[in-house]
């Protein structure tokens, strides 16, 4: 039955191409969102919004497709995993673009407030950052480079340091009487949206690691958490050991003298 | 008997002839129908490889322009590409956004209604493309356009002529105002204090005019003079002209030492204008207190002119148009600070004349650096005209 093989593997293509296409629609909206909140943009708020329907949409679409998928193919090995994968990176890219509808709330939630050009600027750079990051995590995805996807972590660090200087610039701002307090928490959650929006990438980067691999990051802590049981356990039954010999010890007292 | 031989042979002689003569004949008519089933194969054969060179020729054509044209059949399913769409097919990104939607538009062409889309990408880098499907006869026609550049550009023309309008009719409409208080004001000295208001934005308007007709003069020329200009000694010109306006405004301008053999060629009078215009952008827009850092990179045939600024910054989506004629990132702002909105459109076209050019990198909240890009050459240093020697 070579024809149903080959419509089996032109779904899993379907399924990358579309996940593609999901991932395309989340890196449009990085510098969109961002376009909206410099902007004081309420209308552009209100589409990107009401376009985050269109992304929850396709999402649902290409899951429910890979359960069929499960249920009816029955895949194995690279194929389990690459669905297995494409469920999970639906998730993660779905709940990035409803990170940039936050921040399309968020500009809602602060119209009107002037900040100064330095918070503007690292928002900006922060943007950036999420926007290349999560192109990167599609790269990877697609080219099933799993160093690529590795890399990710690290390349992270540049972000997570990017939101620590703005919100050391919030605290500065507030300090100086430019923002108040509202603006500072408001502009403080935004930040942590775009942060959020690389931790998913580097999330994405480790489930294309276990779609190659077949090994996830997780399993390194998996291995530690089992040999910290392991050594606790041969600990306490040294301990044990050592108790009993004691009690023999005092049972039958090492004859003296003789 | 022998009347009967010579009958024989006569008559066999004449079969012979006959026969021989049928032979010729067929055989000429064998050779006539050879030669035309060869012309007639020559002909198929050029007029196949004349289709054949007219199918390579379109296809080259339709590699060759901008746009990307699609060919779907009747089923939806796309038949040709030319080299601008491919780059579309499994595409990754944004790309991959654009080949969806073009998936969605020669669906509704199949089902026999033209249409047209524009998709706004933001990328990076930013891009505005037209999508345009055709029904055909057994499919569709898809063409996808990159309207980037040609939006940007109206968005130019048009934004100038507001801006003109509105840069010339701010003074007149304060200086109609003030003069008519000024009728029928009494006390001197409220009436001294409306005529110089009149004086200042008389002042504005004359500072606007001029830079456009410095502009407009600067764009006409075609070729700038090609005289040798140090460049140090231009940094320097332009710097002490801005000196006063910096010292008021508390801002410290920082020459880092220019080497006195580099030399550009060009108008000298162009080129301090730019420079000048350049650090009068910097100080404007800059804290009391800063500094402003002025530093020359050479590098080959081409030396780098860079000002830098540690002020307000200029957004990014602003970068690519601080260039343009009266463009303001704050309009607010640049009222206060006095600048005509000309400033940068003419160190663009010194630039362009001089077949260099000036690029900007900032940060909002960290300051701009404007860089001015030349061809240069050095000099041997006995060369080195003396500052002043060729003043106009």
């Amino acid at each position: 039955m070579p024809e149903v093989r080959r419509t089996f593997h032109q779904e899993l293509d379907q399924i990358k191409a579309d996940i593609v296409r999901l991932a395309a629609m989340v890196t449009e909206c990085i510098p969109r969102g961002t376009d909206v909140l410099l902007a004081n943009d309420l209308q552009g708020a209100q589409r990107l919004i009401e376009d985050d329907d269109e992304l929850d949409s396709l999402a649902l679409d290409i899951e429910e497709r890979c359960y069929q998928v499960l249920a009816l193919q029955q895949p194995v090995a690279i194929d389990l995993r690459s669905l297995v994968t494409a469920i999970r990176l639906t998730s993660e890219i779905e709940r990035s673009g409803d990170l940039m509808v936050n921040v399309a709330k968020g500009a809602r939630r602060i119209y009107g407030v002037q900040y100064d050009p330095r918070l503007r600027g690292l928002i900006e750079r922060m943007s950036e950052e999420a926007t290349r990051l999560f192109r990167l995590c599609v790269d990877a995805y697609v080219e099933g480079n799993a160093s690529l996807a590795a890399a990710l972590d690290d390349m992270d660090d540049g972000l997570d340091l990017l939101h620590k200087d703005y919100i050391q610039a919030i605290f500065e701002s507030h300090h100086a009487g430019i923002i108040d307090l509202q603006a500072a928490v408001q502009l403080a959650l935004i930040g942590r949206y775009y942060e959020r929006i690389g931790d998913h990438a580097v999330n994405i980067g480790a489930r294309v690691q276990y779609m190659v691999t077949g090994w996830l990051p997780e399993h390194t802590g998996k291995a530690r958490l089992t040999a910290r049981n392991e050594r606790a356990e041969a600990e306490a039954h040294a301990e044990m050991e050592a108790e009993l010999d004691n009690m023999v010890d005092e049972q039958n007292p090492p004859d003296e003298g003789g | 008997m022998p009347v009967v031989i010579a009958v024989v042979v006569l008559a066999v002689a004449a079969l012979v002839i006959v026969l021989l003569r049928q032979a010729t004949r067929l055989r000429a008519a064998l050779a006539e129908t050879k030669a035309a089933a060869a012309a007639e194969l020559a002909r198929s054969d050029h007029e196949r490889s004349s289709a054949e060179e007219l199918r390579t020729r379109l296809l080259r054509a339709l590699d060759a322009i901008p746009q990307g044209v699609l060919i779907a059949d009747a089923h939806g399913k796309v038949v040709y590409r030319n080299r601008v769409a491919e780059s579309f097919a499994d595409a990754r990104h944004s790309d991959a956004l654009v080949e969806a939607a073009v998936g969605e538009l020669l669906d509704e062409a199949l089902a026999g209604t033209p249409t047209d889309r524009t998709i706004d990408l933001f990328g990076p880098p930013r891009r505005t493309l037209v999508i345009t499907t055709q029904p055909l006869a057994d499919g569709a026609l898809a063409v996808i356009d990159d309207v980037s550049e040609r939006r940007r550009l109206d968005a130019t023309r048009r934004d100038f002529v507001a801006n003109i309008s509105h840069e010339l009719k701010t003074p007149v409409g304060a200086m109609g105002l003030l003069a008519e208080t000024l009728t029928l004001e009494d006390d001197p000295a409220v009436a001294r204090r409306l005529a110089e208001r009149i004086v200042d934005e008389a002042f504005r308007m004359d500072r606007t005019i001029e830079d456009l007709l410095v502009l407009s003069r600067i764009e006409s020329e075609e070729a700038p003079a090609h005289e040798p200009v140090v460049a140090s000694v231009a940094v320097a010109e332009a710097v002490e002209r801005i000196r006063p306006g910096a010292d008021q405004a508390g801002i410290t301008i920082e020459v880092a030492d220019p080497d006195p053999r580099l030399v550009v060629f060009g108008d000298r009078r162009q080129i301090v204008s730019a420079l000048y215009n350049l650090l009068d952008n910097a100080v404007k827009y800059s804290d009391p207190g800063a500094v402003v850092e002025v530093r020359l990179r050479p590098d080959g045939t081409r030396l780098a002119i860079e000002v830098e600024d540690h002020g307000f910054g200029i957004p990014k989506g602003d970068l690519e148009r601080v260039f343009e004629r009266f463009y303001r990132v704050d309009q607010a702002r640049s009222r206060s600070t006095g600048g005509t909105g000309l400033g940068l459109a003419i160190v663009r076209h010194v630039a362009t004349n001089h077949a260099g050019e000036v690029t900007v990198e900032s940060r909002l909240g960290e300051g701009s650096t404007f860089t001015l890009n030349l061809p240069c050459d050095a000099l041997a240093p006995a060369a080195v005209p003396s500052p002043h020697g060729a003043s106009s």
